[in-house]
C-alpha cells in the first residue's frame, strides 16, 4: 500500500534541494523571469491599448492584462511541474529503468511525487513573487480566500492532467526512437490554447465555446481568471472536463506502461 | 586553414546524416513540432491583429514577414547550433570536455558545430517558403536588393544570437551548474518575437548594446521597410564581430577555470 510517508517526503526534499543547489543561477533566473514576464506583456499590450485609444478591453484594463500575463507565466510553470523532457524516456533508452523495476516501489508514483514536488516549489515561488509584484508594481490581484482555494484546487487537477499526458508521451519511448519533439508539440499546444500568451477572451467566440470543454484551457486561463476575480468558464464544465480527462488518461497510462514494459529490453545493471 | 575546417565540417555533416537515417521517428516529429510552433505564433499574432491595425507601426503583412524571418532564424539555429550549445554546459558540468580540448582544432568550433540536426533542416526550407510567400503576397513593395540585405543580416543574426547565448552558457565554468543561465537566455528570446518599436527608449538602448536582440530581427526589418538607414547594416555586422570576439575571450577565460572529471 502506498502512503505519503518518509520515502515521499525524502523525494520532496531532494527535488527542492536540486532546484536550489545552484544559488547564483537560481536568483538570477528568479528576478530575471519576474521582470521579463511583466515588462514584455506591459509594453506589448500598452501599444495595443494606445493604438486603439481605449482603457478597458473585454473587461480587462491594462493593469489587469499585465497581471494576467504575470500569473499565466507562473501557472504554466506550476502545471508543467517537474516535466523535464527525457526524464523517463532516457531511462528507457539507456536501459537504466531496470534498476527501479527491481525495487519495492512504484516507479510512476515516484515520478509523480517528483513532479508534484516541483509544482509545489513553483507554487511557493509564485506566492512570494505575487507579494513582491503587488508591492513593487501595484498589480491589481486581490483574491478572496474562496478564490484562492479554487485556484489551488484547479491548478492541482491541471497539474495531474499535464503529468498524465507528459508521462504517456515519455512512455512512447518504448516504441519510438525519440519523444522529445512529441513533448514540445504538447507544450506548444498548452501554451497557445491554455492561454499563456493571451487571455482566451480575445479568441473568436466559437473557439472559446469549444475550449470551455477542453481541459487544456483550464490549465492556465481558468485558474488565472479565478485569481483575478474575473468571470471565466462555468465551474461545472471546468471540473467535468478535468476529472473525465484525468480518469481516461490514468487508465490509458496504466495500459501503455504495462504494454511498454513487455517490450522493454534492459541493457544490464 | 579554411580548407581544413571545411573538411572537418563535411565529416560532421556525414555523421549527422547517417544518424538521422537511424532515428526516423525523431526526423518526422521534429518537422511537425516546428510547424506546430510556427502556427501557434502566427495564430497569436493574428489574434492580436484582430484587435489592432498596427503593432509598433507595422501592419499585419509586415508582421508576417517579420515572423517568417524569425522562423527562418530559429530553424537555422535549431539545425546548426542549438543542440550543440544545449549540451555544452552539461559537458562543462560533467567535466568531460577533455576529449574536445585535446583535438588539434578550435574547441569552440568542435563543440558548437559537431551535431547538425537533419530533422530541423526540413523546417529551414519550410520557413523560407513561408517567408517568400509572405514577401510576395505583401503590398510592402520590396526589391531584390532588399531581399539580399535581408539574407545577409539574417546570417549575421544567426551568429550574433549564438555569440550572445555563449555568454549565458559559459557561467557554468564558474558556478558548475549543468545549464548555466541558459533558461534566462530563453526568456530573453521573447524579445525577438516583437518589433523593438513597442519598447520605450531606455529598453531599446539596452537591446542594441548590452543584450543586442534588436540587431537580430527588428533592425534588419526596419532597414528593408525603409525605417532605418543602410548605415545600420554595417553597425549590425560590427556588433556581431565585437560579440564574437568577446565570446571567444570569455570562452578562453572559462577554459582556464575548467577542471576535468577524469584522469
Amino acid at each position: 500500500m502506498i502512503m505519503f510517508g518518509t520515502f515521499e517526503k525524502k523525494i520532496f526534499g531532494i527535488e527542492w534541494q536540486k532546484i536550489l543547489s545552484y544559488r547564483f543561477e537560481f536568483w538570477l533566473n528568479f528576478f530575471g523571469e519576474m521582470a521579463l514576464c511583466i515588462i514584455i506583456p506591459y509594453f506589448l499590450w500598452d501599444t495595443i491599448y494606445v493604438s486603439k485609444n481605449i482603457t478597458v478591453y473585454h473587461g480587462l484594463a491594462l493593469p489587469d492584462i499585465v497581471s494576467y500575463s504575470f500569473c499565466a507565466f507562473y501557472c504554466f510553470k506550476i502545471v508543467m511541474g517537474g516535466g523535464k523532457e527525457g526524464s523517463i524516456s532516457q531511462e528507457i533508452y539507456y536501459g537504466t529503468l531496470s534498476r527501479y523495476l527491481v525495487y519495492p516501489m512504484n516507479y510512476l508514483f515516484m515520478k509523480y511525487i517528483q513532479y508534484m514536488a516541483t509544482s509545489l516549489f513553483h507554487l511557493s515561488k509564485f506566492v512570494l513573487l505575487l507579494v513582491l509584484a503587488k508591492w513593487w508594481w501595484h498589480l491589481p490581484i486581490d483574491p478572496t480566500v474562496e478564490q484562492l482555494g479554487l485556484f489551488v484546487l484547479i491548478l492541482f487537477l491541471a497539474a495531474n492532467f499535464v503529468f498524465l499526458i507528459f508521462t504517456i508521451n515519455e512512455c512512447m519511448a518504448f516504441w519510438a526512437d525519440n519523444v522529445w519533439s512529441l513533448q514540445v508539440i504538447f507544450r506548444t499546444t498548452l501554451q497557445i490554447l491554455g492561454g499563456l500568451y493571451s487571455p482566451l477572451l480575445f479568441f473568436p467566440e466559437k473557439f472559446q465555446n469549444i475550449l470551455a470543454w477542453s481541459p487544456i484551457s483550464h490549465c492556465v486561463y481558468t485558474p488565472v481568471m479565478i485569481l483575478l476575480g474575473k468571470q471565466g468558464y462555468p465551474l461545472f464544465s471546468i471540473f467535468a472536463s478535468l476529472m473525465i480527462s484525468i480518469s481516461i488518461l490514468f487508465f490509458l497510462l496504466k495500459a501503455v506502461w504495462k504494454r511498454g514494459l513487455i517490450k522493454f529490453e534492459a541493457a544490464g545493471m | 586553414m579554411l580548407k581544413k575546417y571545411s573538411r572537418i565540417y563535411w565529416q560532421f555533416l556525414r555523421i549527422s546524416f547517417s544518424k538521422a537515417a537511424s532515428f526516423r521517428f525523431d526526423f518526422y516529429f521534429r518537422t511537425i513540432m516546428d510547424i506546430f510552433y510556427y502556427a501557434s505564433i502566427i495564430l497569436f499574432f493574428d489574434v492580436i491583429y484582430g484587435h489592432t491595425a498596427t503593432l509598433g507601426g507595422w501592419n499585419q503583412s509586415q508582421m508576417h514577414i517579420f515572423l517568417a524571418s524569425y522562423f527562418v532564424l530559429d530553424s537555422l539555429d535549431m539545425t546548426i547550433f542549438s543542440t550543440n550549445l544545449w549540451w555544452l554546459p552539461l559537458h562543462i558540468n560533467r567535466g568531460d570536455l577533455d576529449l574536445y580540448l585535446t583535438k588539434p582544432i578550435n574547441s569552440l568550433f568542435y563543440l558548437g558545430l559537431k551535431e547538425f540536426q537533419v530533422g530541423s533542416l526540413i523546417n529551414v526550407f519550410f520557413s523560407y517558403a513561408l517567408f517568400l510567400y509572405f514577401w510576395l503576397s505583401s503590398q510592402v513593395g520590396l526589391t531584390f536588393l532588399d531581399l539580399m540585405i535581408h539574407h545577409l543580416l539574417l546570417i549575421n543574426a544567426l551568429f550574433l544570437f549564438n555569440f550572445v547565448r555563449i555568454f549565458f552558457i559559459i557561467s557554468a565554468f564558474w558556478s558548475g551548474s549543468p545549464r548555466g543561465i541558459d533558461e534566462l537566455f530563453i526568456g530573453f528570446t521573447r524579445f525577438l518575437n516583437y518589433p523593438e518599436q513597442i519598447y520605450p527608449n531606455w529598453l531599446r538602448k539596452i537591446m542594441v548594446s548590452i543584450i543586442p536582440f534588436s540587431f537580430m530581427i527588428s533592425i534588419p526589418h526596419q532597414i528593408i521597410f525603409g525605417q532605418k538607414s543602410v548605415i545600420w547594416i554595417f553597425i549590425s555586422i560590427a556588433v556581431t564581430l565585437f560579440f564574437g570576439w568577446l565570446a571567444t575571450c570569455l570562452w578562453k577565460m572559462g577554459l582556464s577555470k575548467y577542471s576535468s572529471a577524469s584522469s
